[in-house]
């Protein structure tokens, strides 16, 4: 891991000030808006920014210093798409200074044609996308949603069962109104699916962990196992190992998913003396090569 | 398919780790023109914006003539990339 301090060219003693001026400094010269194009100063900028967002204040350098993991990310030009790039290939703030400067020969280069006067104007809509947040439930079984767009314009739409993360739905003519003779756009709606505690998308599949005591993995039995249904019994073979799998079909996603039950074997926290002791006598009869 | 994800002044928010009253202000000032701006909707551009203005003020302490200045400048050479 790179080390903050020597990024923004400071010393472990300096003070909250020294390092802010240090950013300051650095990131001035840095900024990928500033440096359109410069694909090392966008890099620099943002190892930079990272740097900051790791000792730039106290709460933060201190967790830094006493080596603690960094999560948290920076919300400025470090993180995501810089401004310049987001214009690139005609974005619509450099559109919006061309508008306003009256010059038609950019809307000849960026959209092909020469500009007509509002009256003979026909544009079609633009497509608009939407973010629906969905239940894993409902991506298990399929569902049915009724969304209201910011416009007022309701749409009803239909999950499929097994739809994967961040496809889109299309809906034709709900997108955006066209200009004149414009056809209307169209709406997309993409999918996102609520993480749910103790489940885990693999493709079709979920993962789950069964916690086992060391009796259960070495003697298997019935466990109840819980899925998005409810709980269901999977018989565990005796002699299990953490990280063994188990399916149980079609507690996935969809029809054709399956709950894949990971194994976790678990060893008593705080074992008493009585535990060990008899532990011992048991290994002493029974003891098992493990490492080969 | 690539088409801007619109996004509630809730969402942006959270995104740029800013009040809503400052976005508003932006949008008042006419720095941002949201994609759409009778439903208060922001696309992957407003984004990239509004974090440039963020860092323009908080990292440079450029006061809100200087921003404006410096926004019309930036427009500018973009505008005259693109112009090639």
């Amino acid at each position: 891991m790179s080390d903050p301090y020597q990024i923004l060219g400071v010393s472990k003693t300096a003070t909250q000030d020294e390092i802010k001026k240090a950013y300051r400094k650095l990131a001035k010269s840095l900024h990928p808006d500033l440096n359109p194009g410069n694909k090392e100063s966008e890099k620099k900028f943002k190892d930079v920014s990272h740097a900051f967002d790791q000792i730039g204040t106290p709460e933060e350098r201190k967790k830094y210093d006493q080596g603690e993991a960094f999560e948290h990310h920076h919300s400025g030009g470090g993180g995501g798409q810089s401004f310049y790039g987001s214009q690139q290939g005609g974005g619509r703030y450099s559109s919006n200074f061309a508008d306003a400067f009256g010059d038609e020969d950019f809307f000849q280069n960026i959209f092909g044609g020469k500009r007509k006067s509002q009256d003979e104007f026909n544009y079609p809509g633009e497509d608009e996308l939407y973010k629906l947040e969905v239940d894993l439930i409902d991506v298990a079984h399929g569902a049915e949603k009724m969304i209201t767009l910011p416009s007022g314009k309701k749409l009803q739409v239909k999950i499929p069962a097994g739809i994967e993360e961040g496809k889109k739905l299309r809906f034709k003519g709900l997108g955006g109104a066209g200009i004149g003779a414009g056809a209307p756009g169209d709406a997309y709606v993409e999918i996102h699916i609520r993480p749910t505690d103790g489940f885990k998308i693999h493709g079709k599949d979920l993962e789950t962990e069964l916690p086992l005591s060391i009796f259960e993995a070495v003697t298997g039995g019935s466990i109840p196992v819980k899925t998005l249904d409810g709980q269901v019994s999977v018989t565990v073979p005796a002699g299990v190992s953490s990280g063994n799998k188990l399916r149980v079909k079609g507690k996935g996603l969809g029809p054709e998913g399956n709950l894949i039950v990971i194994i976790k074997v678990i060893a008593p926290k705080a074992p008493s003396e009585e535990f060990i002791h008899s532990m011992n006598e048991m290994k002493s009869k029974f003891n098992y090569e493990v490492r080969k | 398919m690539s088409l801007p994800l619109r996004q509630s002044l809730q969402e942006i928010c959270k995104i740029c780790e800013i009040e809503s009253e400052l976005i508003s202000q932006f949008v008042e000032l006419e720095w941002i023109h949201p994609i759409d701006k009778a439903h208060l909707m922001f696309d992957e551009e407003d984004v990239a914006r509004i974090k440039l203005i963020k860092d323009l003020k908080e990292v440079f302490e450029v006061n809100d003539e200087g921003v404006e200045i410096i926004l019309h400048l930036v427009d500018q050479i973009n505008y005259i990339h693109l112009r090639g």
